[in-house]
């Protein structure tokens, strides 16, 4: 029976030859993750449990990265209960601060989420790993308590919807304005319950960081998950990383599909998801002028290297506006040590930014960037929604770095091709 | 099946130690400090405790899209505590609602109800207001997890949002999934639980189910 790529992941975690959406099934796991939000309450359930040791130690990810350095003593106390946790239960990837990054950029970059690999989170954009050919979905606390236990997990197999995207790009388009796009055409319920798989010739052009950043957003169009079949690309990222075997999978070219979607990149332009949700896009050129207080680049979405290369290939050389903010999050130590070796701290401390060290702070409203009321930021995060970033009048607009760089300058939303 | 869930996502936490012939062994998960324990109940009380029970309530409505940010604001993600976050329940949207609602209301909401983030503070925060059950044209996929896994009454039902106005009474039984408006008389067909979420539910919440099967 031809299958997609998700329902092969699946039917092998489950042990079986083939799955069929809609079924239940309980599958192994390889990585199950949590941070310093949502692994408290997982672990206080597995202690009421009295079950004796964790599953599995090297498949439990527990990263402090949300509050962390931690911004109060409340926060103080979540991290502590993870770090206790991980000591008593002989934690493998328990990440402590000065190895600790964001999550979703970490635990690739550590080589611990691999091709093939079934694996859950409790944060949302656990999605993310699906850019590496992996079934990789958010849940919640309780799951990942039963998950430490058993290893396992049950899942209603999802139906798919394949999106193709073919054409040429754009100058300043990325992965972040592809994937924009899309939310903006499907809405932020459009793929609810589904998982997304992104194809086409764009897709197999496409560098692995922006890949990322795709599947990372599937969750914005309500997706379980989001995935892309693995290429030699995928390989050449993984190979130098990976820490345990790993199996590729791709779709067969006759599965089912609940819906497949056709996108001629050509006539797309960079994005901004204007607030109060991430399908309210618009393409650069129809915004219109809107000052900006503060602008963030950074995130599981977009603060890899790639990122914040982009980013001071606009800032080299310019100052940002007077009337802006401007906070720059590399996401790991790794991150940091590479933007510092290749001189890009230097292009953005230049143009009067700041470096934060890796944290979730500024995304979700915790530190590091709280927004005042009626201040509005440009944002290369993933989410707008009210009082996302701040305070509940505050805005957010959502864009790729290349535009939120542009905008920091500017001091309104605006793209790089504006700047003199 | 409805009844069951309403059961044992109610805090019942003292019960006459009974022959184990004349008792109906169920487990629970309990409300605030989600300890996971056993009770019995006498087959007879099984009914009356339905009609404690009963969800009925004054409704609060919202929107569309509802997230998980206006639900609990991250700033409050630092407690696990369940009434604490109920503090500050749907502050995104409505800054004194945890002030306004009385135990026992209804939330009635419109599609793609609590989407956004997986943190189960949104769930948690919702009962720890006393939100008895939230009625919605549809939920988001992780908050619909979560709040199976965790013990809020969740029912999905379309035609919901536009038949129900904010302020009406309205009631849900549980065994029929039926929605009655008192105040304006109309009722409504909850979409019914899938067969492995009640099985969950039978069982008092994921972690019974998975402690359940491991001892069995």
């Amino acid at each position: 029976m031809p299958q997609t790529i998700t329902e092969k992941i699946l039917a092998a975690h489950a042990g079986r030859d083939t799955v069929v959406p809609g079924e239940l099934i309980n599958v192994r796991i390889d990585m199950a993750l949590a941070n310093d939000i949502t692994a408290p309450i997982a672990i206080d359930l597995f202690e009421k449990s009295h079950v004796e040791s964790v599953f599995d130690p090297e498949r439990i990810a527990l990263v402090p990265d949300h509050f962390v350095p931690n911004k109060d003593v409340q926060s103080a106390i979540q991290v502590q209960a993870m770090r206790t946790f991980a000591r008593k239960y002989h934690i493998k990837y328990f990440f402590e601060l000065g190895e600790m990054g964001i999550e979703h950029v970490l635990l690739p970059e550590q080589g611990l989420v691999l091709p093939g690999d079934v694996v859950i989170g409790a944060d949302s954009h656990t999605c993310t790993y699906g850019a590496l050919g992996a079934f990789a979905t958010g849940v919640g606390s309780t799951d990942i308590a039963a998950t430490m236990i058993t290893g396992e997990v049950w899942f209603k197999v999802p139906e798919s919807i394949k999106l193709i995207y073919d054409g040429q790009l754009r100058e300043w388009v990325t992965g972040k304005d592809l994937i924009l796009y899309t939310i903006g055409d499907i809405g932020v319920d459009g793929a609810t319950y589904k998982a997304m798989e992104f194809t086409g010739d764009v897709i197999k052009a496409l560098p692995v960081a922006d890949r990322m950043t795709m599947a990372n957003m599937a969750i914005e169009a309500g997706a379980k998950s989001g995935i892309i079949p693995p290429d030699e690309a995928t390989l050449d990222y993984i190979r130098p990383r990976a820490k345990r075997p790993f199996e590729c999978y791709t779709s067969d070219p006759d599965a089912t599909y609940a819906e497949v979607r056709t996108y001629d990149v050509s006539n797309i332009e960079p994005q901004v998801a204007f607030p109060y949700l991430p399908e309210n896009t618009r393409g650069i050129s129809a915004v219109d002028t809107i000052p900006i207080d503060q602008a963030v680049i950074g995130s599981c979405t977009n603060g890899r290297i790639e990122d914040l290369r982009l980013a001071a290939r606009i800032l080299n050389g310019r100052t940002i506006d007077k009337n802006v903010r401007l906070i720059i999050v590399p996401a790991t130590p790794t991150v940091y040590r590479q933007a510092m070796a290749e001189g890009l701290l230097e292009i953005f401390l230049a143009a009067r930014g700041i470096v934060s060290p890796p944290t979730c702070g500024p995304c979700l409203g915790g530190f590091m960037g709280i927004l005042g009321p009626g201040e509005r930021a440009v944002s290369t995060t993933n989410r707008n929604f009210v009082g996302r970033m701040g305070h509940p009048s505050s805005e957010v607009y959502l864009a790729n770095p290349a535009v939120a760089a542009a905008s920091a300058v500017l001091g309104r939303i605006g793209g790089p091709d504006e700047l003199d | 099946m409805f009844a069951a869930y309403a059961l044992k996502t109610e805090r019942i936490s003292t019960c006459p130690p009974l022959p184990e012939m004349l008792a109906h062994k169920l487990n629970a998960v309990s409300g605030v400090g989600r300890r996971v324990f056993e009770f019995r109940i006498y087959p007879p009380l099984f009914d009356a405790l339905r009609m404690i029970m009963k969800i009925e309530g004054t409704v609060w409505k919202f929107g569309d899209n509802i997230d998980t940010d206006v639900i609990i604001p991250a700033i409050y993600l630092v407690t696990t505590d369940m009434s604490e976050l109920g503090k500050h329940c749907m502050e995104g949207v409505d800054a004194t609602f945890a002030e306004k609602v009385g135990p026992g209301d209804i939330i009635v909401a419109g599609k793609n109800f609590g989407c956004g983030s997986s943190r189960e503070h949104a769930p948690m925060a919702i009962k720890g207001a006393g939100i008895s059950c939230v009625i919605a044209e549809g939920f988001a996929r992780i908050f619909f997890r979560n709040a199976f896994n965790m013990g809020l009454a969740i029912f999905e039902c379309p035609g919901v949002f536009q038949g129900i106005q904010e302020g009406d009474r309205v009631s849900v039984n549980q065994d029929t999934g039926e929605i009655t408006d008192h105040t304006n008389g109309k009722r409504f067909l909850a979409n019914p639980v899938p067969p492995f979420m009640q099985e969950l539910i039978e069982a008092g919440g994921l972690m019974a189910y998975v402690l359940n099967k491991r001892q069995s």
